[in-house]
């Protein structure tokens, strides 16, 4: 095969959620397996790669990790449209950021691709004294969007792995559903950011 | 008498031999007849004769006449003639008697009448005899009575002045230990001496004499021993007060301190000048010398020492005396410095007792050796002052490490600031205190560098990497006198909210660091003076140090992080700390009261630069790994015969987020590490695409190729932009949330660097030229190839001719 690639199926997903709600730590737990506490801020916007196998296939997945803060809209709302899944995350401890997920997910709705896969997690449920939100209100809203739901932690590694798989796996599976008639070997899944390049091209 | 008839008689012998004849016969009866005459002593006096006739010598005398007689023949005659004188001489006698009958009956009657008084008189002689007799032996009597007595009045003589001598002895005696009784020791002493050298000497004969002699030593000894117990009686009453004396020196020194002070506020020209120098003590307003052991508080009499020590020198003990004071004195240390000294934080009073107690031991050692060299010398007192100044750092040593504030050294500091100035009034030598103190900085120094270092990890703990938004003006104002960061503008012009372009680690490290330097300033100030150069020195490695090891060291390993917006503001702050570090050795400069040689440099300026160097560098890492997660993700199918309108999606994705990474993450650094940040990116994008091409299979068909030259076209294009005005236009307004982006650093290579991007993609473009000319040979052609391709490596060139443009043909 003359090809330069190295994987089956690429995913790209992005996460999005309130500033503080833990969105980076989920993304170095899943990339890395790592934690540290820190109180640094995401500015703009960054991506980690995670390749895994799922039902024999090599998914690469690219994970873009948005600043959660306002200022940073205009940059973030740009990746919206190229990813095929989106992470909607806020903190169990943090009852506002709970109430914003409505906010992110209208915009999800305004900005994202049609079809785009969506998941609901409730971050740092490993930290019980300090919850604000319960597991029900979590499903609740989930369900009210009709978008799967999961609690997590990124300092516990609780359910980490289990999100973002899950994610991809449901990705995988409409993409090969999309894909099944046409019996394409290459699937360009990124045919979507397509409209949000700059069209600079010579 | 009859030794003469004799020779008369012999001389006429010889003459009657020669009378023979007539005539010679008569003549020799006439010679023998007067012969006879004179031996019958015939013509004597009758007394004569009488007591010549009262021997038989006269019957020797005759006896040569009978034999002259004979020898003559004359007996007859010699018979006639004695016949004759007898008759003759009867006759005589008979006339005699009857003539004195008479008278001789008187004398009888005389005699016996003599005879009788004379017996009389006898016997009223030896009447009185016998009355002499008696009266004689009364006189005998009555004389030896009278010697008797003579020789008792003279022993009761001698005998009332020995006991006069006695009395005295005794009187005195009793008053040597009245004395001793009231404490005259003095008195009792020479009492004694004179009893001994004078007195004693009169009645030595006497036992009770001896007695006393011999007890003289035992009074001696008990006056010393009394001595002794008075003394240590008093040395009990001192110890007592030694702490007040301390005390109260302590607060004379510490007035006297502030009173200084306050004239060197007044006249700053004073400020050369230390406590206790000359300049100090001759302006002093307090004239009269302060008395410590003779105060309104105190008072101490030197009496019974200087009592003890003049008695022990009367008695000859001054040797034993001083050494028994000097071991006194040991142990009197011992207990004022016991084996350890427990002070924490919250009390230091034990130290300030004992401090006080040194302090009031020394003084008294000081007014005694000035009165009493001879038992307490200077050697002796500074022997013992020495070595109680090397005990006291000895207790302090150990509690040092168990104290957690700093605030705790410095007043263990201004506790033995104020000793040492005391001291030093009393002529003590204070160099190993000096010394000490200097000690006790190190140890505060390390100390203040030790919480420092604890609260700057907290600090970059906490810290969120993130310009700092200042939303008040009396924040703003507060970063600006603590840090060192100058803002370019006034602070009238600032309008809030605002962002300074360091993160808080930054103002609060500026805090701190200047809390350190103003603690050690804060140490020294006004104790340092015996060695501010060394103070100084100490507080500028240690904060040399700090910088260097706390600072810097901790900042590069948080660069082990692979978290880019901790970097990007880790690289910033770096920035404002080597400036901080600048201003420090200035400040360090200018401050410094010593002469220093050369001026003062610290390594930190350039500790930071390395740092920031090694930031930049894992900025371009980190980029790069991006761009790398980006190549990952390419996909080339060399063998497509699809050609491509667009650029590929992951290109494209990528000239976005580089885009979005140098107007967001980056966009606080300098636009010239952007332009490099960017040249290096691309340049190891445009080496790796190059990679990409020579590593693509056996074949590449001219869609392929086209759709590579497509992705090189697209990302010529976008690096031509950079440095346009649109492009900043652009970067600019992505800039909008960052507001005053506060770098103003121009370097002179930013715009070479801009102009210098595309020549990143030079070989890689030169080798897609050379694959798309419809005249591959002309590579063959130095002259072109030199003007055209002259990036391209030989070898590439011949791998890629043969994968494309042979197999092209082939096609």
């Amino acid at each position: 095969m003359a090809s330069s690639r190295n994987y089956d199926i690429l995913i790209k997903l992005l996460l999005i959620g309130d500033s503080g709600v833990g969105k980076s730590c989920l993304l170095l737990r899943f990339s890395e397996d790592s934690f540290t506490p820190s109180f640094i801020t995401t500015i703009g916007i960054d991506f980690k790669i995670r390749t895994i196998d799922l039902d024999g296939k090599r998914i690469k997945m690219q994970i873009w990790d948005t600043a959660g803060q306002e200022r940073f809209r205009t940059i973030t709302t740009a990746y919206y449209r190229g990813a095929m899944g989106i992470l909607l995350v806020y903190d169990v401890t943090d009852e506002k950021s709970f109430n914003n997920i409505r906010n992110w997910f209208s915009n999800v709705e305004q900005h994202a691709s049609e079809g785009v896969n969506k998941l609901l997690i409730g971050n740092k449920c490993d930290w019980e004294e300090k919850r604000a939100v319960s597991t029900e209100q979590g499903k609740a809203l989930a369900n009210e969007l009709g978008i799967p739901f999961i609690e997590a932690s990124a300092k516990a590694n609780i359910n980490v792995e289990e999100a973002f798989v899950s994610l991809a796996r449901q990705i995988k599976q409409r993409v090969d559903l999309a894909s099944e008639p046409q019996q394409t070997n290459n699937i360009d899944i990124s045919s979507g950011t397509k409209s949000a390049g700059n069209g600079k091209c010579c | 008498m009859s030794v003469t008839t004799s020779v008369t008689l012999t001389r006429a012998a010889p003459t009657m031999p020669g009378s023979v004849g007539e005539s010679t016969d008569n003549e020799r009866t006439q010679a023998m007849m007067q012969h006879l005459q004179e031996v019958l002593l015939l013509n004597s006096d009758p007394i004569s004769l009488l007591n010549s006739f009262e021997g038989d010598d006269y019957l020797e005398q005759l006896a040569p006449v009978v034999e002259d007689a004979v020898n003559a023949d004359h007996v007859d005659l010699l018979i006639d003639r004695l016949a004759s004188i007898s008759a003759q001489k009867e006759i005589e006698v008979q006339e005699l008697c009857n003539s004195n009958q008479h008278e001789y009956t008187k004398a009888v009657q005389q005699l016996a009448k003599v005879k009788q008084n004379s017996e009389l008189m006898r016997v009223s002689v030896l009447s009185i005899n016998q009355n002499l007799q008696q009266s004689g032996r009364v006189l005998v009597a009555r004389n030896k009575m009278l010697l008797d007595s003579r020789s008792a009045r003279k022993n009761i003589d001698d005998a009332t002045t020995a006991l006069r001598q006695c009395l005295k002895v005794l009187n005195m005696t009793n008053k040597i230990h009245e004395m001793i009784e009231q404490k005259k020791y003095f008195g009792a002493l020479k009492g004694l001496d004179d009893l001994e050298k004078n007195h004693i000497q009169e009645v030595a004969q006497f036992e009770f004499a001896q007695m006393i002699r011999k007890s003289v030593p035992v009074m001696q000894a008990t006056i010393k021993n009394d001595v002794i117990a008075d003394l240590q009686v008093w040395l009990a009453s001192v110890h007592k007060v030694i702490s007040q004396i301390g005390r109260i020196a302590f607060g004379v020194t510490e007035s006297r301190r502030r009173r200084w002070k306050k004239k060197v506020d007044q006249n700053p020209q004073l400020r050369f000048y230390k406590l206790n120098s000359a300049v100090e003590l001759a302006m002093e307003d307090d004239h009269d010398e302060f008395d410590p052991l003779n105060n309104d508080a105190i008072n101490v009499d030197l009496t019974p020492f200087y009592e003890s020590m003049h008695i022990c020198s009367a008695l000859g003990v001054l040797d034993e005396f001083r050494d028994n004071y000097a071991l006194d004195r040991i142990k009197e240390q011992d207990t004022i410095l016991p084996p350890s000294v427990e002070f924490t934080d919250e009390d230091i009073a034990p130290l300030e007792n004992l401090l006080h107690g040194a302090c009031g031991f020394a003084i008294v050692e000081r007014a005694t050796v000035r009165k009493a060299y001879r038992v307490r010398t200077p050697e002796s007192v500074s022997e013992l002052w020495e070595s109680m100044c090397q005990r006291i750092a000895h207790l302090i040593d150990p509690v040092l490490p168990t104290l957690r504030n700093p605030e705790t050294l410095l007043r263990v500091r201004t506790l033995l600031g104020l000793f040492i100035q005391t001291m030093e009034g009393y002529e003590f030598s204070v160099t190993r205190l000096h010394s000490y103190m200097l000690t006790l900085f190190e140890n505060y120094s390390a100390f203040l560098k030790q919480r420092f270092a604890e609260e700057f990890e907290q600090t970059v703990m906490e810290d969120d990497y993130m310009p700092m938004k200042i939303n008040q003006r009396e924040l703003w104002e507060k970063i600006i006198s603590i840090s060192w960061y100058k803002p370019g503008k006034d602070a009238s012009q600032v309008k809030f909210p605002c962002v300074l372009p360091f993160s808080q680690v930054y103002p609060l490290s500026c805090a701190e660091i200047r809390n350190f330097v103003s603690q050690h300033y804060q140490f020294s100030d006004e104790f340092a003076e015996q060695n501010p150069g060394q103070i100084e020195a100490t507080l500028r490695a240690n904060l040399d140090e700090l910088l260097v090891k706390v600072v810097c060291r901790t900042l590069r390993d948080r660069l082990r992080s692979s978290n880019r917006e901790e970097i990007v503001q880790i690289f910033i702050n770096l920035e404002y700390f080597e400036t901080a570090a600048v201003e420090l050795q200035k400040m360090l400069n200018e401050t410094a009261t010593t002469h220093l040689d050369e001026p003062i440099t610290l390594q930190a300026s350039s500790a930071f630069a390395g740092a920031r160097k090694l930031a930049e560098t894992r900025i371009f890492e980190l980029v790069n790994s991006k761009i790398d997660d980006f190549l990952e993700i390419a996909d080339y199918d060399w063998d497509t015969n699809t050609e491509r309108m667009a650029p590929s999606s992951y290109l494209s994705d990528m000239i976005n987020f580089l885009e979005s990474l140098v107007n967001s993450t980056l966009v606080n650094l300098p636009k010239s590490i952007t332009s490099f940040i960017y040249f290096d990116a691309f340049d190891h994008l445009a080496t790796s695409l190059l990679d990409m091409l020579l590593n693509a299979g056996r074949r590449i068909s001219k869609a392929a190729l086209l759709n590579f030259n497509r992705d090189i076209c697209y990302l010529e294009n976008f690096v031509g932009n950079i440095g346009s005005p649109s492009s900043k236009q652009r970067n600019g307004n992505l800039n909008g949330d960052s507001m005053n982006s506060p770098n103003k650093i121009k370097h002179r290579s930013e715009d070479d660097a801009d102009n210098s991007l595309l020549t990143t993609f030079t070989e890689l473009r030169q080798t897609i030229d050379l694959l798309l000319s419809p005249n591959v040979e002309e590579y063959n052609n130095t002259e072109i190839r030199m003007r055209k391709y002259g990036r391209v490596k030989p070898q590439n060139a011949a791998a890629l001719v043969e994968k494309y443009v042979l197999v092209s043909i082939a096609n």
